[in-house]
């Protein structure tokens, strides 16, 4: 990302007084949370396990819609009938990505080198410019070596670095990332921290889910931070001189 | 019984389908080409010395894989070939006893192209030749991801049943509650990964069409097989 000295484009998201449960369920899974994300910065969910950090995501996927309050992506409202069209459901997928908690449910292609191409012969690129930055995120992300192997069968570190060059080869404004450093030994999570630290420079919008604090600290500008009741009970900013500001506690914004 | 049953299944998946073998040199169209042309002649074929000199080339061919190789193919063989004899056995007192040779022969022989083709060929590279046969890249995709999905399957299984053997201590009969166990949650973890994987899909701008390439130019091993479609022809209408 950083060797073609792309930047990203600036985006905003904001989640209006959402609510949403599961089918079936009486209870909320998310309960009245509101939230700006913008580009930039590096927001951090925490929270236990339970308190509708995943559910969060997939609104802000478009893979669920809250049942009520808006979300609005570029300020335009995420429903499912806008989601719905091809051309927009396009647009949106190409500035927003998705890394799974479980990298293995994520990749489906035969190989690791199919599989960073996937998304770039889904935007239509030309068959050259595919293979270039194929080869690109080969070497960016230590992939070359096992590049013929089908990605179920390599380590768990090596199908998170696959997951996360499919999605970055894409080029997205915004990243979206479940648990990036789960399952990965120190070494795993030293090389995703320092790939994810790459991102956040190149101006990337970054939200990640986390239980690891040293991480969360490390690379937050803003910790949003959610309880069992499905709320977000606080907003933390980070300021420049490493302090945090504690812009609203225990309240939906 | 059921246990050691998804056991086998998780371990022949994974025996069978190791994704990760070198390159072949020969087109991968052209392998399954000659292939699927030799099964279809020896079974159109009414002369046994046909089938008989195909097999002998075949047997050349195994000899020339490494031991352990062979000694997979042969053992994937003995069962059905078994099978198939035990059942055209009645056969033999019915008077005609060379059904049961010529159908067990063919049998053999079908089974031992496949065995030789798989040792050959990747799973990846037998349904990317579907590729350049026109067949949608979607239905490529498809197959591929089925495969991806009974191995991480299997694996999940095999898991579930080691951890179900585990706990086998009590005087409750672990193996039957077990297999049951195992196989609703296996479903229930299949739907599961289906929708995840569909999910995923969306999230990087699938929209049904499937693009897929890495073509290259015809080598001497290409000519070499290509040559053996007309040569196995005339070899056929020549024992007719």
């Amino acid at each position: 990302m950083a060797e073609s000295k792309e930047k990203a484009v600036p985006v905003r998201m904001e989640l209006r007084h959402v609510c949403f449960s599961y089918p079936n369920t009486m209870q909320k899974a998310l309960d009245d949370i509101s939230l700006v994300f913008e580009s930039g910065t590096c927001y951090c969910i925490e929270g236990p396990n339970g308190c509708g950090k995943s559910t969060l995501f997939r609104i802000l996927l478009g893979l669920d819609f809250p049942d009520t309050g808006e979300y609005l992506f570029e300020a335009r409202q995420i429903t499912e009938k806008t989601m719905k069209s091809e051309s927009f459901r396009s647009a949106f997928y190409r500035k927003i990505g998705f890394l799974f908690q479980d990298s293995e449910i994520q990749l489906f292609t035969a190989s690791v080198e199919e599989e960073i191409a996937f998304g770039l012969e889904q935007l239509g690129k030309p068959e050259e410019e595919i293979r270039d930055i194929t080869e690109k995120y080969l070497r960016m992300f230590g992939l070359t070596e096992i590049r013929g192997r089908a990605p179920f069968n390599i380590s768990g570190g090596e199908k998170k670095r696959t997951a996360l060059a499919a999605v970055c080869a894409m080029n997205p404004e915004v990243l979206v990332m479940d648990e990036p450093l789960a399952g990965l030994d120190e070494e795993g999570q030293a090389w995703v921290t320092g790939m994810i630290q790459r991102l956040k420079q190149e101006g990337h919008l970054l939200i990640i889910a986390t239980h690891n604090r040293p991480f969360a600290e490390e690379m937050a500008d803003v910790h949003v931070k959610m309880d069992r009741n499905h709320h977000v009970t606080e907003l933390i900013r980070g300021t420049a001189d490493g302090q945090k500001t504690e812009e609203n506690k225990k309240s939906n914004l | 019984m059921g246990l050691k049953f998804m056991q086998l299944i998780g371990r022949l998946l994974e025996s069978d389908q190791r994704f990760y073998k070198s390159q072949t040199k020969v087109m991968p169209q052209l392998r399954l080409a000659v292939a699927f042309l030799v099964i279809l002649l020896c079974a159109l074929s009414s002369n046994a010395f046909f089938t008989l000199s195909i097999i002998a080339v075949l047997l050349v061919r195994l000899a020339a894989l490494p031991a352990e190789e062979i000694a997979a193919i042969l053992k994937r063989l003995l069962l059905p070939v078994l099978f198939t004899m035990i059942l055209l056995l009645p056969a033999v007192f019915l008077s005609s006893p060379r059904t049961m040779l010529t159908v067990a022969m063919k049998v053999f022989e079908s089974l031992l192209v496949l065995g030789i083709l798989n040792s050959d060929l990747t799973w990846k590279e037998i349904t990317g030749s579907l590729g350049s046969l026109h067949v949608p890249g979607v239905v490529v995709l498809t197959l591929d991801t089925t495969v991806r999905f009974l191995v991480i399957l299997g694996r999940y299984a095999e898991r579930m049943a080691e951890a179900v053997s585990l706990r086998r201590v009590g005087r409750k009969n672990w193996r039957s509650a077990g297999t049951g166990g195992i196989l609703g949650t296996t479903f229930l973890k299949s739907q599961q990964m289906s929708e995840r994987s569909a999910e995923a899909m969306r999230c990087r701008c699938f929209s049904g069409v499937c693009h897929r390439h890495g073509r290259r130019n015809p080598g001497m091993g290409d000519i070499f097989y290509a040559l053996c479609i007309p040569l196995l022809i005339a070899w056929f209408i020549g024992t007719l």
